[in-house]
């Protein structure tokens, strides 16, 4: 679904990632972890078409994000790590533009708006515009805006930030049936509990360098995520 | 503590500047050489405007030893232009600055944060009434030949009127936010206010030979009415002549106020800058969702952040509601130009290309797509992650522009072709003309903007009043106007207007459809990259 391919983009002198390479297939959950200012979110943004990169490929379906960027987007949904969203918009305007975008038809942005809205509990509140909503709330409306569009790829920058047990349970539970049905998820966090209770496969960067991959079981063995991930940060200092 | 936040307030008003879209950059030293002399040139350009104005009122009235009187009349020009001007921004620095909250979470006492945002505000105002003061003193200095001290002390009185503005602006700045959550329809009460003071401006100006006649005719019973009745106002003129007494009594009646005004801010600041300004709570209703095309959707996004800001509409729209007041002058007032038409037959021939001066003139005033690209801001990544190509979301832009000027030109248009009597070939031209200089502003603002966006502008009044682009894209608009007409008077025994207006049009496409070929490549590739 998502195949990323010796991904290397600098920032003036500075390698933000450094020949990144991984696979993610469909049906997987990818957690995406690594320390502040590791690339994280520089890959993240390289996969959904919004920065461009100097070397290596990306494809999404198969299809490259170079030469076909609007093809890929069609089937990825994104959500930043911060939900800026059009303050000038009320919610319910802002997830109607996101549907006009991409070309959802009448009746499922009605259903699926509705239905994800009542889940997040934030039905009441698509009248009020976005500027009086709160961090969570923004975060909430960022994530339907996401799923609105039936995504087969939901590439997500640290997306349980600001949100409320309830709604990351809920976000936990849409993750999982969006693989169950032939999608995948990519996602970076610094929760390393959700990552090792949830995901399918985990990636460690540092560095801008891909420095351990594979499934849960192979990247942690008998030990906790949390103990792999702060033995690979000591080791490789 | 405090000298760090005064830093930081004016690294905010100036420093901030130098740095490139994102703010990670300086900008190149060839770029800021740039902006200064286009900052300079706006400068001269309104002083200029304010020392021919002051030059007639001064000869007016200093001849008659009223001195001190042309000194009331030019701090009460300047604080009411500095008053009006400055409420909506004030209000926003004191109360709505994103790192309020931030800074009342630190070990800072709120009166220094406070006093570090009104020093900012008088900072701005000063600047503003700069503008004003500085050549009318020179005008003064010009025409009176007064002494080194009574410049001295003008410029003193400069002080003192700044701090008398900004004594107002906070209070009235105070006032807005106090009713700021009670007032419905926000927008369109600032618009409409603001085209009430715009129209007085322009009233006062075109009348200003009157104004001046009257002051020069009557200035014993006016300079009476100041001494009796505005008498503050009086000694603030009589300190700017010299008068030292007066000077003491002025300054301490000013500071006396702002202290004043500055211990009602003291005392609600936390209450106001932390207040929740939601609008009354709507209740949303499960309705049936409309479905447009992507081109729609883009469009009426950018028609809702252009209505849903004064700022937006007042900085970047003034040119329709002018193009519409012209409109109707000349329904009204058509004889009167036809009457010089008829006097004078050889001026005839010029209508059609009059009437294209005035469209692209005011025209060059809508600047809707100048600041468009800034004020995606932080929200950029929402188009960018969407399967939209970039030329599409900049049509969006264009098209804005284009829905919004068209209108009021074309009935400008209409109008003029009916009350002058233009004949049919030059209406159509005139027609053509005006629609292609439409799309030709609007790719301008935007090439502008692709190329000096603001994209961590602190907040939307940012993204508009502080962006550069917008100036730059009017003052381009109007050299355009003058390259174009300015040959014309060479040319005018060779050429007929009508071919003139045809080879204008044609160059003016031709330009014009260079600037899309560039927009659609270069643009498009600037925009993905931002």
């Amino acid at each position: 679904m998502l195949k990323i391919e010796h991904l290397t983009k600098t920032y003036g002198d500075k390698k933000a990632v450094d020949d990144l390479s991984l696979h993610i297939k469909p049906g997987e959950i990818y957690g995406f972890i690594g320390h502040n200012g590791a690339g994280k979110t520089t890959t993240i943004k390289s996969c959904c078409g919004i920065l461009s990169f100097d070397g290596g490929e990306i494809h999404v379906d198969s299809t490259s994000i170079k030469t076909n960027p609007i093809e890929c987007k069609s089937k990825i949904a994104y959500i930043p790590d911060n939900p800026d969203l059009y303050e000038f918009m009320t919610g319910i305007q802002y997830l109607n533009f996101v549907a006009d975008i991409f070309g959802v038809s009448a009746e499922d942005r009605q259903s699926r708006i509705h239905k994800y809205a009542d889940a997040f509990e934030i039905t009441k509140d698509l009248a009020q515009p976005v500027s009086a909503y709160s961090h969570g709330m923004k975060q909430k409306l960022a994530i339907i805006s996401a799923l609105i569009h039936n995504p087969k790829l939901v590439i997500m920058d640290e997306p349980f930030v600001g949100l409320d047990p309830k709604a990351a349970h809920l976000l936990k539970g849409y993750m999982r049936d969006i693989c169950d049905n032939g999608g995948a998820i990519f996602f970076s966090t610094h929760v390393l509990e959700v990552a090792e209770k949830l995901c399918d496969k985990v990636a460690i960067i540092k560095g801008g360098k891909l420095i351990k991959s594979g499934s849960m079981e192979e990247v942690k063995g008998d030990d906790s995520l949390e103990e792999v991930f702060l033995e690979l940060e000591d080791e490789k200092c | 503590m405090l000298k760090t936040l005064l830093k930081k307030e004016l690294y905010n008003l100036f420093y901030s500047k130098m740095q490139n879209k994102k703010g990670d950059q300086r900008r190149s030293a060839s770029t800021l050489v740039g902006y200064g002399i286009l900052f300079a040139l706006v400068c001269i350009m309104l002083a200029g405007i304010v020392f021919f104005i002051s030059t007639a009122i001064c000869t007016a009235l200093v001849g008659k030893g009223n001195d001190w009187f042309y000194f009331s009349l030019i701090a009460l020009v300047a604080s009411f232009m500095g008053v009006v001007g400055s409420v909506f921004t004030t209000y926003s620095t004191l109360y709505l600055a994103k790192d309020n909250e931030q800074l009342l979470a630190m070990p800072i006492p709120p009166s220094k944060i406070l006093f570090s945002r009104v020093f900012s505000v008088w900072i701005m105002g000063l600047l503003f009434e700069a503008l004003i003061f500085v050549p009318s003193i020179v005008s003064y200095c010009l025409i009176a030949s007064p002494s080194a001290a009574s410049v001295i002390f003008s410029v003193l009185v400069m002080l003192i009127v700044s701090l008398f503005v900004l004594s107002l602006s906070c209070l009235f700045g105070w006032l807005v936010a106090l009713i700021s959550t009670k007032i419905k329809h926000k927008n369109i009460i600032t618009i409409i206010l603001s085209l009430a003071f715009l129209g007085a401006y322009y009233y006062l100006y075109f009348r200003l030979s009157d104004i001046v006649n009257i002051l020069a005719q009557n200035s014993k019973t006016i300079s009476d009415v100041f001494k009796n009745a505005l008498f503050p106002v009086y000694y603030i003129g009589l300190a700017a002549t010299g008068d030292a007494l007066a000077l003491i009594l002025s300054a301490i009646v000013v500071i006396a106020l702002f202290a004043l005004v500055y211990w009602i801010l003291s005392r609600s600041f936390i209450k106001i800058a932390t207040a929740n300004r939601g609008n009354k709570k709507v209740k949303y209703k499960k309705k049936q969702l409309s479905r447009s095309s992507v081109s729609g959707a883009l469009l009426r996004k950018e028609l809702k952040r252009f209505t849903s800001s004064s700022t937006y509409m007042l900085n970047c729209g003034l040119g329709t509601v002018f193009m519409l007041f012209a409109a109707g002058y000349l329904i009204f007032k058509g004889s009167e130009f036809n009457g010089y038409f008829t006097a004078v037959p050889f001026l005839s021939n010029f209508k059609a290309l009059a009437a294209a001066v005035v469209v692209a003139f005011v025209v060059s005033m809508n600047n809707i797509t100048a600041p468009s690209i800034s004020l995606e801001g932080k929200n950029i990544w929402i188009l960018q992650s969407m399967p939209v190509p970039a030329w599409q979301v900049l049509k969006a832009k264009l098209n804005l522009h284009i829905s919004i000027t068209t209108i009021p030109v074309v009935i400008f248009v209409v109008c003029a072709v009916i009350v002058l009597g233009i004949d049919i070939f030059s209406a159509v031209l005139l027609l053509l003309f005006s629609i292609i200089f439409v799309l030709f502003t609007a790719c301008l603002g935007l090439m502008i903007n692709l190329k000096m966006p603001k994209l961590d502008a602190k907040n939307e009044t940012a993204a508009v009043k502080q962006s550069i682009g917008i100036m730059l894209a009017m003052f381009i608009g109007w050299v355009v106007i003058l390259i174009l007409a300015l040959p014309y008077l060479l040319l005018m025994l060779f050429v007929s207007s009508q071919i003139y207006l045809l080879c204008c049009t044609v160059l003016v496409t031709a330009v014009t459809a260079l600037m899309l070929y560039w927009l659609k490549n270069r643009g498009t590739r600037i925009f993905e990259r931002l």
